[in-house]
């Protein structure tokens, strides 16, 4: 996969700051070196829109994971995720990617632009695209060209399991196909990370499971930080668990810390998700 | 050549709704430019007319479907999308207009084929306007733009009907609403009748080339200004954009002239042997029909002093006078009932003082109220016209004098018509005159 890549791509280093700021919070020691497989490096992360603070002192160290972002409507989740997407630069804190090299290179949301791959929670299909052709779309506003880009487009429709109607009208699709497709374009490009933004919702539990195995299979090749309301997505899936709750991160370092289990014990239930998740906020 | 459908920009291009439209919409401009056609008049500029205003109507039509176009686009989603794009949505949008602008360009290339190709047999004079086919295809994409940006910004279903009726009023508005020395010009919409002694101010048509193509790039760096593109592109289009419409804007509202010259001397008049009837290239074919229409006046002002030895095509209310010793005649188109106009209109210019006729009241300023003198004057262009119900005498007095005249024999008219020359020039003539 790797030599589909264009070389310029390869090393790809973004960095992004505006005013330091020395974090509280107890999961990331603001401005200290991230660990060796840190991909984003977020500390102090604030955002206020209209004089209305949409997050405040977020910050995180995204390795080669998954990470859910839970928490109620209105706390932030998108924001943040729009964010580190490289969609909305942050009012305050630092964020930057780490990798080989930790200084020069872009502005953190030109970085992001290759280096990410996200998934709205809500989008449309454009008209008169079929799915092939929306995913080399998606390839294509990345950069890629010519036989590369064929090369991406029929990869990411294998890896979104999108090839049984790739030729199929965009516009024709069913709720988890079209979130399929769109996890197709999100990974066309080969991002290190990919970001979800509630990738369940209104799906059914078919759906569900169907997607919750494909982003299982991504997992591998790819971090992933993810907001969800549907805490069935969390067991065999994430790595780590945040809670937003308006006051202060709460994070758990694995589903079975979030449920209050031990590691390697037996998956926890709806009910016990759902008390934890409680219990969190 | 197999297209790659898998080319994005090449699949943006194709997928446009505006593909649906091409066909229909060159077929209703063939429609509306085929009642353009002066009958009986073949000139390419009068063809190239038809084909250029259609566009007050087709324009805002396919303007209505690029804003539907560009609805898909103006999503928030996928307007996120082209934010992340590598060079930060430049390449899509300018793909989006690139789409609707070919389509529409398509569409405009068909009805203008279809319509000059249908005027090859005619043997139309003159030579095809292609400065005005240039300005015409930028203000079709003017408008395509203007209505791809209300797509884009209000990406709802009412945009594409939103669109196209503010763009036809507002085209309206241009040519109505009085600001600027020419500012008609400004518009997309607006007409001027052309007639074959004009030639068209081409400087201005370059003008007007460039200042649609200036709105066309706004439209482009409006929509770009809401992506992620480098700052430097987003004020370079917008920069060439204003530019080329502020210097076409300037060009066209500090032209002196408008949009016709006239050019009198820009043709030499094609003459019947027999009638000597002398016409404009263009009216050539039609010098039988002329000759035809014509020859009952010509026969009654036979030997009289309105008999002349040659009849000139001139263009209405315009300073072509005919040559000395001719009498000039108006004729605009051969629609039906062009031949009994033509002779009444000729045998009022006749008998009326300083009408530029080139007949003997020309030289004859009427002293006397010429309103008196109509319903008198009417019985006798009725008569030179073979236009029985055009006399309209006015009381019992002009009734009688029109018995009286119809009751006279061809010679006697003809020698009443000699005898009174004076009194029709100065329109001192009485009902008792006759």
């Amino acid at each position: 996969m790797g030599d589909l890549w264009p070389v310029e791509d390869h090393n790809l280093l973004g960095h992004w700051k505006l005013v330091p700021k020395r974090s509280a919070n107890p999961f990331s020691e603001g401005g200290a070196a991230p660990s060796e497989n840190t991909r984003i490096h977020a500390a102090g992360l604030a955002v206020t829109r209209a004089r209305k603070q949409l997050v405040s002192d977020f910050s995180l160290d995204l390795g080669r994971e998954v990470v859910a972002l839970l928490g109620p409507n209105g706390v932030g989740k998108t924001t943040l995720l729009e964010v580190l997407a490289g969609l909305t630069t942050p009012t305050l804190g630092v964020l930057q990617f780490v990798n080989e090299s930790a200084s020069g290179g872009e502005p953190y949301v030109y970085a992001a632009r290759m280096r990410v791959g996200y998934v709205p929670q809500f989008d449309e299909p454009i008209s008169g695209l079929s799915v092939r052709q929306s995913v080399a779309y998606a390839g294509w506003l990345k950069g890629m060209s010519g036989p590369l880009l064929n090369s991406a487009t029929e990869l990411a429709l294998t890896r979104a399991r999108c090839t049984d109607f790739a030729n199929q009208a965009s516009t024709k699709l069913s709720g988890g196909q079209f979130r399929r497709l769109l996890i197709a374009q999100a990974l066309v490009h080969q991002p290190e990370i990919l970001i979800l933004d509630e990738p369940t919702a209104s799906l059914d539990p078919h759906e569900q499971s169907e997607l919750k195995l494909l982003l299982t299979e991504a997992k591998a090749s790819t971090a992933i930080i993810l907001t969800t309301h549907n805490l069935r997505d969390l067991p065999g899936l994430v790595d780590r668990v945040i809670v937003l709750s308006g006051t202060e991160p709460k994070v758990f370092n694995s589903v079975a810390a979030f449920c209050g289990l031990e590691t390697g014990g037996p998956e926890p239930t709806d009910a016990m998700l759902q008390r934890a998740y409680s219990g969190a906020l | 050549m197999k297209i790659d459908k898998r080319n994005p920009a090449l699949a943006i291009i194709l997928r446009s709704r505006l593909r649906f439209a091409v066909l229909p919409i060159a077929l209703l401009a063939l429609f509306l430019g085929q009642q353009l056609f002066d009958p009986g008049i073949p000139t390419w500029v009068n063809a190239t007319q038809a084909v250029v205003q259609p566009i007050a109507v087709c324009g805002p039509l396919l303007a209505a479907f690029a804003a539907w176009d560009a609805t898909d686009f103006g999503r928030v989603a996928a307007r996120k999308r082209m934010r992340l794009s590598r060079n930060g949505g430049a390449a899509a949008i300018a793909s989006v207009w690139l789409g609707s602008a070919s389509w529409a360009v398509l569409s405009f290339a068909l009805w203008a084929t279809l319509l000059l190709v249908s005027q090859v047999n005619n043997q139309p004079w003159g030579t095809i306007t292609w400065p005005w086919l240039v300005s015409a295809t930028c203000a079709l994409l003017a408008q395509v733009s203007a209505g791809a940006v209300l797509g884009y910004f209000w990406p709802t279903f009412l945009a594409p009907a939103v669109a196209a009726v503010v763009l036809f009023f507002i085209n309206g508005a241009v040519v109505l609403i009085p600001l600027l020395h020419n500012q008609t010009l400004l518009s997309a919409a607006f007409s001027q009748v052309q007639q074959v002694a004009f030639t068209i101010n081409l400087p201005i048509l370059w003008a007007q080339a460039l200042w649609f193509t200036g709105i066309a790039i706004i439209g482009l760096a409006i929509a770009l200004g809401s992506l992620s593109a480098p700052t430097k592109t987003k004020i370079n289009v917008l920069l060439t954009g204003t530019t080329a419409a502020a210097a076409g804007l300037a060009l066209i509202v500090t032209s002196p002239g408008g949009f016709f010259e006239y050019t009198h001397s820009g043709w030499d008049y094609v003459c019947s042997k027999i009638t000597k009837i002398c016409v404009h290239p263009a009216l050539e074919k039609a010098i039988p029909q002329i000759d035809d229409a014509l020859e009952p006046t010509l026969a009654h002002i036979e030997r009289t002093n309105f008999s002349a030895s040659r009849y000139e095509w001139t263009n209405r209310g315009l300073l072509g006078e005919p040559s000395s010793g001719a009498i000039a005649f108006h004729l605009d188109s051969l629609s039906p009932g062009w031949k009994r106009n033509l002779r009444l209109e000729l045998s009022r210019d006749l008998l009326t003082a300083g009408s530029s006729s080139g007949g003997p009241c020309d030289k004859v300023n009427g002293d006397a109220d010429p309103g008196a003198f109509a319903g008198l004057k009417s019985i006798i262009a009725a008569w030179l016209a073979d236009a029985p119900e055009a006399a309209l005498p006015n009381g019992a007095q002009e009734i009688g004098a029109k018995s009286r005249f119809d009751k006279l024999s061809e010679i006697d008219r003809q020698s009443w018509l000699f005898a009174h020359t004076n009194a029709i020039c100065t329109s001192t003539l009485n009902s008792d005159d006759f």
